[in-house]
């Protein structure tokens, strides 16, 4: 009955705002916020917290819960993956994706350390037991990574979405350097996977990292053939839908991380697939549900035990974003005085102030379904607070011109 | 051969994982095989110009009959099942046009088909098998009933036996409620408190739907109306997709003459969640019919000649008053989706049978397997014997 009465109101929330939302303008803040799906997480969070109290209902859901949200963990991945489109690289030259590949680098080695020197105190307080080098990378990547699209919420002026001027030149996105820099250190980090399917049974990096190759591209592969087999769309997503359950599913029981399994399928998908707009297209439909369902299921795992370390829990969280200003901003500083482009302090000011979006939810949503298992909430809501006072830091953009601020942006965007 | 290579990666990790403790892998992967194999099968049905529904039903019952998911996965998927056949059952409800029940051509066939076939069913039963009365009103009404989401599959352009079987089986779903409500036997549990928030959440949402534009908000939307249709129907003890129907139905109606484009949009997904909803329908009902009596098989047999003596018998007599083609007519012979769900919930509870799932079983490769892999052969013959005709009128 609690169920069905929060749905309802749910139903009536949607009723109401819907319509107040489509005339009216909202403040950059919100609007900022709303696109960053807080109101998803936050209903989330308000049924997961009645949920738990219908002891059977709450069992049947968790057991579905933890398979949606691999399948999210999968299909987020997968969008990450379709942006490494490799015929748009060749066209670059080298020098300029090296120095943009190393600038990535550069700030993700540096998160990598702070947060080295922070997961002592965040094993003490959080009670996490994972591998320290692991949970510093997924940190590391949590901060380094950006939201996408890449929408700013300006000092003055209203949202507007950062990106090259078409003039410019594609360079290194931030967020594929960050799945690529995980994909190659997460085998050597991970070293408590016992992989065992039916009759086999191995240990060790080498098999992680075959696992998840062969995950990843089993999954392109099946994804490609149907792409090529089916002309509708809705069947493509429909099927595809289902085989990412699948692979999502093993990557749970194997304790593989679903994510770098569906970088490497959006990888190979987006560069053989001979269907590359379709592919695009539906990727994007497909986000404006997969996306909220995402939010909403991190939202209702949330529950309310985390309130006692909120103490902790605020440290972390301006630790993060303070790292994360100095890091991303002094490798834009950097970069800017080595290629002799520099003007002022606005533009790496801008770049350490980009909001942080899904990827950085993902990343530390992903620590939930490893090796030892996550079990409390803490690190959860932290990054979630992270993400979401990011995403309400206004932007500096140097000039009035909204287009000035797309080519400050240039290095974190495609 | 793509096809083929995914479905043979899903029976082979199906195959692996059937130790593995983690008893959501196993009904995961059993769940790709089901959302994969019947879409796949469709496919190839329709390529050999049979009926796409055919696929899905025989991917179930392959699937069933090889054992390689165990029956505790099969009750895991249950849910997945109910909800899909919710999400559809409220588009299709949503798409039946209230002006349909006005044609009067429509409801004169319909209720001759009803009529008729009840009749002949029920005097079979009765006459041939010692079965309570009350059973053999319940099996000749299940007997009525048509298969019109079918008929929308695989012969869209027969509107108007799409609307006979559509209007018949309406009226034999609303006959086998009063009936059952009449024995108070399966009665759900429904008090006034319940219809008032019934009638709320239809307000509701008829509103809600009409706010919501982008894509993503309808899907949304019906995947949670569905869920709360589902947990409803549970709550009062009524089957969730005869209550999704009505659901869909009631926003018709309140939507009036305009249709809710809200609803439409959802039609594709509709499509892609029947071949699942068959195949797990005919997945679950398999049942040993290798061991089945004479006695059951004949039982099967009689109610199943008596169902086409009577449809047929009452378009016969039909097509003497009303002018519907014979081709129109054939799309009330087969068995369909709530036929299926009414035959696995409603068998007679006399009938002494050692198994009445593969009775069930029985039933579907007969009425809705058999009788639909005839159908070409039967409209070929109506086609000959039209010709026939027409060559003998012509003839000096």
């Amino acid at each position: 009955m609690i169920i069905a009465v929060a749905v309802a109101t749910v139903f009536v929330l949607t009723l109401v705002l819907v319509p107040v939302w489509s005339r009216w303008e909202m403040p950059g803040a919100l609007e900022s916020l709303r696109l960053g799906r807080f109101h998803h997480a936050f209903v989330g969070f308000t049924l997961g917290s009645l949920i738990v109290h219908e002891s059977e209902l709450g069992a049947q859901f968790e057991g579905i819960r933890n398979s949606l949200i691999s399948l999210s963990l999968v299909w987020i991945g997968v969008q990450a993956g379709l942006d490494l489109d490799l015929s748009k690289y060749r066209k670059r030259p080298a020098s300029q994706l090296i120095s943009e590949s190393l600038q990535s680098l550069g700030t993700i080695l540096l998160l990598f350390g702070c947060a080295l020197l922070g997961s002592t105190l965040l094993r003490v307080h959080f009670g996490l037991r994972l591998d320290p080098f692991l949970l510093s990378l997924l940190l590391a990547i949590s901060a380094a990574t950006i939201r996408t699209p890449d929408v700013i919420y300006p000092w003055k002026g209203r949202i507007t979405q950062a990106g090259l001027n078409p003039g410019l030149p594609l360079v290194v996105n931030t967020n594929t350097a960050s799945f690529v820099f995980l994909l190659l250190c997460f085998p050597f980090f991970y070293n408590d996977a016992v992989l065992q399917l039916g009759p086999y049974t191995s240990v060790g990096n080498s098999s992680t990292l075959a696992a998840i190759l062969v995950l990843g591209l089993l999954l392109g592969l099946l994804v490609d053939f149907i792409f090529r087999s089916f002309d509708e769309d809705i069947s493509c997503t429909y099927l595809c839908t289902g085989l990412s359950l699948v692979v999502a599913s093993l990557c749970l029981a194997l304790k593989m991380p679903g994510l770098l399994v569906g970088f490497l399928a959006g990888v190979w998908l987006i560069n053989t697939t001979i269907r590359r707009r379709t592919v695009l297209e539906l990727s994007e439909r497909i986000s404006g549900v997969a996306e909220p369902t995402f939010y909403f299921l991190v939202g209702s795992i949330l529950g309310t035990g985390w309130i006692s370390e909120g103490q902790v829990i605020g440290v972390f969280v301006a630790a993060l974003l303070l790292s994360r200003l100095f890091v991303r901003g002094m490798g834009q500083a950097a970069a800017d005085k080595l290629q002799n482009s520099w003007r002022s302090w606005i533009p790496p000011l801008a770049v350490g102030l980009r909001p942080m979006g899904t990827v950085s939810v993902a990343s530390v949503v992903q620590a939930y379904y490893l090796v030892p298992a996550l079990q409390s909430s803490e690190l959860l809501i932290a990054c979630l607070f992270s993400v979401y006072l990011s995403q309400l830091l206004p932007v500096p953009t140097q000039g009035d011109s909204p287009m000035q601020g797309q080519q400050i942006g240039a290095p974190d965007s495609d | 051969m793509r096809n083929l290579f995914i479905c043979l990666i899903l029976v082979a990790l199906i195959w692996v994982t059937k130790g593995v403790p983690e008893g959501f892998l196993g009904v995961s992967t059993s769940l790709g095989l089901f959302v994969f194999l019947p879409v796949v099968m469709a496919r190839w049905f329709e390529r050999f110009l049979l009926p796409s529904y055919l696929g899905p039903l025989l991917a179930g019952l392959a699937i069933g009959s090889s054992n390689l998911i165990p029956a505790w996965e099969m009750a895991s998927l249950q849910v997945f099942a109910n909800l899909g056949g919710v999400f559809l059952c409220l588009h299709v409800g949503a798409l039946l046009s209230p002006y349909m029940f006005l044609n009067q051509r429509v409801l004169q066939a319909s209720a001759l088909v009803i009529g008729i076939t009840f009749f002949v069913v029920t005097s079979t039963l009765i006459a041939f098998w010692n079965i309570p009365i009350h059973s053999v009103i319940h099996l000749g009404l299940i007997c009525t009933v048509t298969a019109p989401i079918l008929t929308l599959l695989s012969y869209s352009d027969r509107k108007e036996g799409l609307m006979v079987s559509t209007a018949t089986t309406a009226i034999a779903l609303l006959l086998l409620g009063v009936f059952r409500g009449v024995q108070a036997a399966g009665w759900p549990e429904v008090t006034f408190q319940h219809v008032l928030i019934y009638l709320v959440f239809l307000e509701l949402s008829f509103w809600t739907l009409r706010q919501i534009h982008t894509e993503h908000g309808k899907y949304l939307l019906f995947g949670s109306s569905s869920v709360l249709i589902f947990l409803a129907a549970k709550q009062i003890g009524l089957e969730p997709e005869f209550f999704a129907l009505l659901t869909g139905y009631a926003l018709r109606i309140r939507g009036g003459r305009g249709r809710l484009d809200q609803l439409d949009s959802t039609r594709k997904l509709s499509r892609c969640l029947i071949p699942f909803v068959l195949a797990y329908l005919a997945a679950k009902t398999v049942g040993p019919i290798s061991l089945l009596k004479g006695y059951e098989w004949q039982f099967i047999l009689t109610f199943s000649f008596a169902m086409y003596m009577g449809k047929g018998l009452a378009a016969w007599v039909a097509s003497k008053f009303l002018t519907i083609s014979g081709r129109d007519w054939l799309q009330i012979m087969p068995h369909g989706l709530f036929a299926i769900l009414l035959l696995q919930t409603g068998l007679p509870e006399d009938l002494i049978t050692s198994s009445p799932a593969a009775i069930v079983s029985a039933a579907i490769l007969l009425n809705s397997v058999g009788i639909s892999l005839l159908l070409p052969v039967l409209q070929f013959i109506l086609e000959k014997i039209k010709i026939r005709r027409l060559e003998a009128l012509e003839a000096p």
